[in-house]
């Protein structure tokens, strides 16, 4: 499936590229075609969220008639993204964008590009943005947990207790969503309390998060709300439903519209949060050519992507405002 | 043979039982029976897996690539459900065993023919099937909305309910699968040929031999038993989630390891016990599923479970050390 | 006497060495027949054409009668021919009762088992050896001597009618070499053949009826007990006049190299106390449960003591750990030395260096040709019979293997040697060969603490002989008491055992 849908991507990189030759030219640029720029974007993994994002992907280069393409690793792990860049830097493109699995294990890789004189461009991982031309996030994550915040309060009137989890107690962006969102609910809705001090971990699994949300109800059978960091809030919908809770109790969580629908629809989740993953491949690749063929970004920069039309440029991270909500009336808009 | 609690079991029922006092002091909600049945619930899957994993373990071998079996057994069955717009429980068992059994088949050929320790050919099939059904079948995730809905109703499916205070709770029909399968393995472990036979080649594979047991033979049958029992559990594990991921279970492994071990089976073969792997289990999933109760913050999970299985497992080996000084018997 | 096994002209070759040349046996009805000759003598070919795991050359093999050239091993056992081997393939963690039973309740194709079944023919056969076993205990909770037992079991729940028991005595103890004895006295009155093969001379006197001597692939000959000694048959065996050297000591100087005082463990032994002076070697003999085995362990560290007190060289040291007693001088020779005393899948040189690794490799870098220095010493010194110095431990016989356990032992240039059955097991031209060794290390100052189960063995090596039971030294025998002729009697008296001198009948527990 991979190496078939690579494949595609190729074959379809190439039919694309003969019928809009004729693409954007800038006037900066050595290379005067959009399509002399190689451009690779390395996902994390292979699933339905990165397949959206390749289809954004596969939109600019029909848009801009850049030569670029994604590649999959084989696991999701630091490794085989290595294994991957080291293969691109020997081949010699022009920018690499990666939405690394491990940041910190990546820098090397990213220090050796570099020195190559390949634009590395990465995605999720603002920890390392100093050591890349550019990271490009989808929002301040400070503004996305507020708006966990928000959409719990809304959904439990302003009151009652409310326990929230991650995927796990390390994972920084996960953490950086939980505090905001407390933060900005103890500062608006003075009627709402957290269970612990601690967020829950599910540990990235629906089973994970439906086995803790059983144990809760057993533990403070009066909470009234749930919020999910990781999208994995499926679990605790299912287990409400399965103690007839569902409704009473709210829950919001990080979600993809293929696997949450159904709780939206039947009223075990209230709300849905996420950012396009299309669009911030889009933009993210876009970032990529603006810097390679030297035009640099600045805050102000269109991406061409919605919400990444006017970026917030701040330590070398490029915030976009890209939040996506789900509800029951919008979910089946989308289809990642 | 008799149904026997041995002294071993009954340390770990101990254990248990101490735990589940100290937890119910801590906090008395923990004493209802919505507890029981949500630890039913919650460690149907497990409970099966290991089972599965015993009757390799009794054998001398080793078996890592179950949950990669019970993914792709269970993947691929749905994913032609979903193709062809079947909705039959006895057709996604039926399917996903027939696939579980087939991987079985291949890791006991593989182990048979490469004669290399079983830990390594499990642990290369283990990404040979993940591999083979990510590249060949789908890599889709798929959400409730698209599965088929019998699923769904055996994962919510009750035997019985129950009115309590806080509204009704039922016992779970995930208990079939595993009452089935241990009842099922204890007979097979203790009243048939073949059984005997596995417990032999555990023991010892060369007078296995001699009295014309075919270890060879024996391990077909091992694998393709926990390759069936790991086909079902994806069935039942779908069902529960209600969700199809092409990348769960897979890394789950070494947790139900440890819970056969801790219930007694002997790494080296040749011991074990379908009730120790159960208490095993189940001590396990007591440890994860009370730390709520007894108002553990998140980040002291893993050094508190970490150090309750040292604590019990060093009990039950002080036991057995003393028992062999009794016999002269001195391994240090 | 009719005979039921006639082994006619056999000969057998591994890779053009011949391993036996023209053997002939005839085994009778009812008869115990010993087969006896040093390690490597082709007593083991000879029993593995018997029951069919080797085809011999030339020659054939009479069952019953049947004449057979190329014997199976299927036929074998058709023909009620039952080895029980020295690891008597056992399951560790099966019943007694499943162990006797399975491979018959196999044999008939059964796809179920009935434990019922199982019970039955367990307890039939035990009833036919007339021991009472707890059938239910699993094989790894049960002593040597009953997994014994169960083998034998095993071999009648198949119709035995030729047993053949390979060196069956070489783990038990007095008492259980006794019961075992008896029982295979009682398989006698049965009906039954039986080939006992053991290196203890004075257990083939108590029990054979015809001895048969093999020496070099060669029949020496077939004797009834009565035409021949132990002496003799030692001479036929090794074709030497064996006659084991006496240590004398005689050193002046009289200090104690260990002291022990008042050593106790509950269940283990209590109020032990003795001396080691230089030169010495104080043998210590004693039953199942008298306290030997674990007296050693707790010299070593491997055995914490209630209360006591040990002196190295007048200095009072505590040993909590084989390390202390590494570090006083102490070395121990294990009972078991395939568990604990050797590394059988490394080379010679390798196991000779182990102990004195840290010693011969200055700056952590181990020096090869030390290494071999070592070696080829321990090879010369012990007269080990192997190709080179990097052989491989486990191909070597028992008493090569011994000769390297006490070697690499003797490198840590102990003051101290505790040596656990250091002989069982080995045939005599190796025993002697051990006990000059064990002479001349003595002369030239060690201290040794000898247990063994063998009275001519602490006659030839001790000087002193503690004679313990149920964990207290019972009586002390000094250099002087052994000289008597009446020597080896009087011990057997002390150990409280009767039951090896030949003429009297074996007890049963």
């Amino acid at each position: 499936m991979k190496k078939s849908f690579v494949a595609i991507v190729c074959l379809l990189g190439i039919v694309s590229a003969l019928f809009s030759a004729w693409g954007t030219v800038s006037a900066q640029d050595p290379k005067n075609d959009p399509a002399d720029y190689k451009i690779v974007m390395i996902v994390k993994q292979s699933d339905s969220w990165f397949d959206d994002m390749a289809a954004g992907i596969e939109q600019l280069k029909k848009d801009t008639g850049l030569n670029v393409s994604v590649q999959v690793p084989e696991t999701g792990d630091a490794a085989s993204q290595i294994a991957i860049m080291e293969n691109l830097i020997a081949q010699g493109v022009d920018a690499i964008c990666i939405v690394p699995n491990d940041p910190e294990a990546l820098i090397p890789t990213i220090q050796k590009a570099r020195d190559a004189g390949i634009v590395v461009v990465t995605h999720e991982a603002p920890g390392i943005a100093d050591k890349v031309d550019l990271d490009v996030e989808a929002f301040v994550n400070e503004e996305f947990g507020q708006l966990f915040g928000e959409n719990l309060a809304k959904a439990m009137d302003g009151k009652g207790s409310y326990a929230g989890f991650v995927g796990g107690l390390t994972m920084e962006t996960h953490m950086a969503w939980y505090k905001a969102a407390v933060e900005y609910i103890s500062e608006n809705y003075p009627e709402m309390k957290p269970l612990t001090d601690e967020p829950y971990e599910d540990k990235n699994s629906v089973d994970g998060a439906y086995n803790k949300t059983l144990e809760i109800l057993t533990a403070y059978p009066e909470i009234n709300g749930f919020f999910d960091c990781s999208a994995h809030g499926g679990g605790i919908s299912q287990a409400l439903s399965e103690k007839g809770k569902a409704g009473t109790v709210k829950v919001v969580s990080l979600a993809l519209p293929s696997m949450s629908s159904t709780y939206l629809k039947d009223g075990s989740m209230q709300h849905g949060q996420a950012w396009r993953p299309a669009d911030a491949g889009y933009a993210t690749c876009y970032a990529a050519y603006l810097i390679a063929s030297g035009q640099g970004i600045e805050t102000g920069a269109d991406l061409k992507a919605t919400g990444y039309d006017n970026v917030n440029v701040v330590d070398n991270i490029a915030y976009g405002f890209a939040p996506l909500e789900f509800t029951a009336d919008n979910i089946d808009n989308y289809n990642f | 043979m008799k149904f026997t609690i041995d002294r071993y079991q009954k340390i770990l029922i101990f254990i248990i039982a101490a735990y589940c006092a100290f937890v119910g002091f801590v906090n008395p909600a923990f004493f209802s029976i919505t507890t029981v049945f949500d630890i039913i619930r919650t460690s149907s899957t497990s409970l099966i897996f290991a089972i599965g994993l015993l009757v390799v373990m009794i054998s001398g071998g080793i078996d890592v690539s179950f949950m990669a079996i019970a993914l792709f057994g269970s993947y691929t069955t749905i994913n032609i459900m979903i193709a062809y717009g079947i909705d039959n429980l006895a057709f996604a068992v039926g399917l996903s065993i027939i696939f579980g059994a087939v991987l079985g088949l291949i890791n006991a050929s593989l182990i048979n023919w490469l004669k290399l320790p079983p830990f390594i050919i499990t642990l290369g099939t283990q990404n040979l099937f993940h591999g083979i059904m990510t590249t060949f079948v789908s890599d889709k995730s798929f959400g409730a909305g698209v599965l088929p809905p019998c699923l769904n109703q055996f994962g919510r499916a009750t035997l019985f309910q129950i009115q309590t205070g806080s509204g009704t709770i039922g016992l779970s029909a995930s208990i079939l699968p595993v009452v089935f399968v241990a009842l099922a393995t204890w007979g097979l472990i203790n009243f048939t040929m073949i059984g005997r036979g596995i417990v032999a080649v555990g023991n010892d594979e060369e007078s296995a031999r001699r009295i014309g047991f075919s270890p060879a033979r024996i391990r077909y049958y091992v694998y393709v038993w926990s390759g069936i029992l790991a086909g079902l559990t994806g069935i039942v594990y779908v069902a529960q989630i209600n969700a199809l991921y092409p990348n769960k279970l897979i890394g789950g492994e070494l947790p139900i390891v440890a819970a056969v071990v801790i219930g007694g089976a002997k790494i080296t073969g040749g011991d074990g016990k379908v009730f120790g792997a159960i208490l095993g289990v189940l001590l396990i999933y007591l440890l994860n599923s009370t730390l709520i109760l007894i108002g553990l913050s998140s980040s002291w999970n893993d050094l508190f479970i970490g150090s309750v299985l040292v604590a019990s497992i060093a009990t039950s080996s002080y036991q057995e050390r003393i028992r062999n000084r009794k016999n002269l018997i001195f391994t240090d | 006497m009719e005979p039921i096994l006639n082994v006619k002209n056999i000969t057998k070759a591994f890779s053009g060495v011949r391993v036996l040349k023209n053997v002939s046996l005839t085994v009778n009805r009812g008869e115990i027949h010993c087969l006896v000759g040093e390690n490597g003598c082709g007593k083991s070919t000879l029993v593995k054409c018997v029951s069919g795991v080797y085809t011999p050359d030339e020659g054939e093999i009479v069952l019953n009668g049947q004449r057979f050239t190329k014997l199976t091993t299927q036929q074998a056992i058709q023909n009620g021919v039952q080895v029980i081997y020295q690891d008597m393939s056992l399951f560790r963690h099966m019943s007694v009762a499943e162990n006797i039973a399975i491979e018959k309740i196999r044999a008939k194709g059964a796809r179920l088992i009935n434990w019922k079944d199982v019970a039955g023919i367990a307890a039939e056969q035990t009833r036919k050896i007339n021991v009472k076993i707890d059938l239910e205990k699993e094989i790894f909770e049960c002593p040597i001597a009953i997994r014994q037992l169960t083998a034998i079991c095993r071999a009648l729940a198949h119709d035995a009618k030729i047993l053949v028991m390979d060196e069956p005595t070489t783990a038990l103890t007095k008492n259980e070499v006794s019961q075992l004895l008896t029982i295979v006295q009682e398989l006698k009155s049965q009906g039954m053949s039986i080939i006992f093969i053991s290196h203890k001379l004075d257990e083939v006197f108590s029990v054979a009826d015809v001895i048969t001597v093999i020496r070099n692939g060669e029949k020496i000959g077939d004797y009834n007990r009565a035409e021949i000694n132990e002496k003799r048959l030692s001479e036929l065996m090794t074709g030497r006049e064996i006659d084991y050297p006496r240590y004398r000591r005689d050193f002046t100087e009289n200090t104690p190299l260990l002291e022990v005082k008042g050593l106790s463990r509950k269940g283990h032994f209590n109020d032990i106390s003795f001396t080691l002076r230089k030169g010495d070697i104080v043998g210590m003999i004693g039953l199942l449960g008298s306290g030997r085995s674990e007296i050693a362990m707790s010299l070593f560290g491997l055995n914490p003591i209630d209360s006591g007190e040990i002196f190295v060289s007048g200095e009072k040291v505590s040993i909590a750990a084989p390390q202390d007693a590494k570090r006083r001088g102490i070395a121990l020779l294990p009972e078991d030395r395939f568990r604990e005393g050797l590394f059988t899948d490394l080379k010679i040189k390798e196991n000779v260096s182990s102990t004195v690794i840290d010693e011969i490799s200055p700056r952590g870098c181990l020096d090869f040709s030390e290494e071999d220095r070592l070696a080829e010493k321990c090879i010369e010194t012990f007269k080990v019979r192997a190709p080179s110095r990097e052989t491989v431990v486990r191909s070597l016989s028992g008493g090569n293997q011994q000769k390297i356990v006490i070697g690499k032992w003797v490198e840590t240039k102990p003051n101290i040697f505790i040596m656990d059955s250091p002989t069982v097991g080995i045939d005599i031209g190796s025993k002697a060969e051990i006990y000059e060794q064990i002479h001349n290390f003595a002369k030239n100052g060690m201290a040794f603490l000898l247990i063994s189960d063998e009275v001519e063995e602490i006659l030839a090596n001790c000087n002193r002989v503690l004679i313990l039971e149920k964990g207290r030294i019972k009586t002390i025998l000094e250099a002087q008491d052994l000289r008597q002729p009446d020597a080896k009697k009087l011990i057997l008296e002390e150990i409280g055992s009767r039951d090896l001198q030949p003429d009297t009948e074996p007890s049963t527990k």
